[in-house]
């Protein structure tokens, strides 16, 4: 290539073009210093859209988490403690609905219930206070990065996102009282616990 | 990473030093692999789309773009280009099965996109884009329209779209670019 391929560069910053001729366009652009430092502009606007658009968005930090759970369902218990320990990695993201950190007594078996919803599109579990002030949601096989409903008693309370990996947690301090039904519902899962 | 451990390893990679390849991905695969994923959904081929930008960018390690740009933008466009173009390649093998597929429920990935650049910060920013400019951006970037296309469906000469772009894209660097390097 040997014009200046200028036209070209937009559109490869915009991925609009394919193997072939964007390679063309950049080693082009590599030995020319008036194209290089156009697509480096070109680059670096695209990079700033893609630096909001692509990253996941999660909850908040927990302050502590505990060594003593136990329970009846340790692989559940085990994702729980996974979820906490993300939380405790992760401190530049955010709670969609309730800016509440998770306590440390939602880690402790003997201070909460939980049941597992059923259904299509991934697995979930509600977790709650023995009498209702908090729950806990964690979920996993669910789509990356997609948003999914949280309801209790049928009324939403919020969301949680799915991460890369497709897990998804969340957490929110409610009225106490007793939770009849829980339900994750998204794109591509419907997921459903009615109580007894 | 900062902008001088940037450099240094653009100055390792310009003098063969594939231990600075490595660093680079240690540094900004993550990043990569969420670019790639956001077009893909799919882990594997998401995975295959960062390789394939690395592997590039050991190919361009010397040229002046990565250093103009920065290595993580070059990264960031290499490996969603990567990605864009094995989804086209995708659809072109699936085209007879999308015909047969229920249709995806899912949200508009526009309307999530546009919901996280809020969330981010960036509303502003775009808002404060010419109207020309703006128009290029969400067409092009946010619903994935060619330059183009975008010239068709505005009735501006395709000429005029992509200088409308290029400056678009220039300004959006400046305004926020620098702490995305």
């Amino acid at each position: 290539m040997t014009e200046h391929p200028t036209s070209l560069l937009q559109s490869l910053a915009l991925g609009e073009l394919d193997r072939d001729e964007a390679r063309a366009v950049m080693e082009h652009a590599d030995a020319c210093d008036e194209c290089a430092a156009m697509l480096a502009d070109a680059m670096r606007g695209v990079a700033v859209l893609a630096s909001a658009t692509d990253t996941p968005v999660t909850t908040t930090p927990v302050s502590s988490t505990s060594k003593t759970v136990r329970g009846r369902d340790s692989r559940w218990l085990v994702g729980l403690l996974a979820a906490a320990a993300l939380l405790l990695g992760l401190w530049n993201i955010q709670l969609e609905t309730t800016a509440a950190s998770v306590p440390v007594e939602a880690l402790v078996h003997s201070h909460f219930a939980h049941h597992a919803l059923s259904g299509s599109g991934g697995q979930a579990k509600l977790i709650q206070a023995l009498d209702g002030s908090w729950v806990y949601v964690v979920a996993t096989g669910l789509h990356p990065l997609r948003a999914y409903d949280v309801q209790v008693n049928e009324t939403t309370i919020g969301s949680i996102r799915a991460d890369l990996t497709g897990n998804g947690t969340g957490f929110w301090r409610r009225p106490a009282g007793k939770i009849t039904s829980a339900a994750l519902a998204g794109p591509d899962s419907s997921l459903r616990w009615n109580g007894r | 990473m900062t902008a001088s451990a940037d450099a240094d390893l653009i100055a390792r990679l310009a003098a063969d030093d594939q231990s600075a390849l490595d660093e680079a991905y240690k540094s900004y695969a993550h990043r990569c692999k969420a670019v790639a994923m956001r077009t893909l959904y799919d882990d594997a081929l998401a995975q295959d789309a960062v390789q394939e930008a690395f592997l590039s960018l050991w190919h361009h390690r010397s040229g002046l773009v990565v250093r103009a740009a920065g290595i993580g933008p070059w990264l960031i466009v290499v490996t969603r280009n990567a990605a864009l173009n094995i989804a086209r390649t995708g659809r072109r093998r699936q085209a007879r099965e999308i015909a047969l597929a229920p249709f995806d429920a899912a949200p508009d990935p526009t309307d999530v996109a546009v919901a996280n650049v809020e969330a981010a910060g960036l509303h502003d920013a775009i808002a404060r884009l010419p109207d020309e400019q703006r128009a290029v951006i969400r067409l092009a970037y946010f619903h994935g329209a060619t330059l183009a296309e975008v010239a068709a469906r505005t009735g501006a000469p395709l000429g005029t779209v992509k200088r409308r772009a290029q400056l678009a894209l220039a300004r959006l660097a400046q305004t926020l670019g620098g702490a995305q390097r």
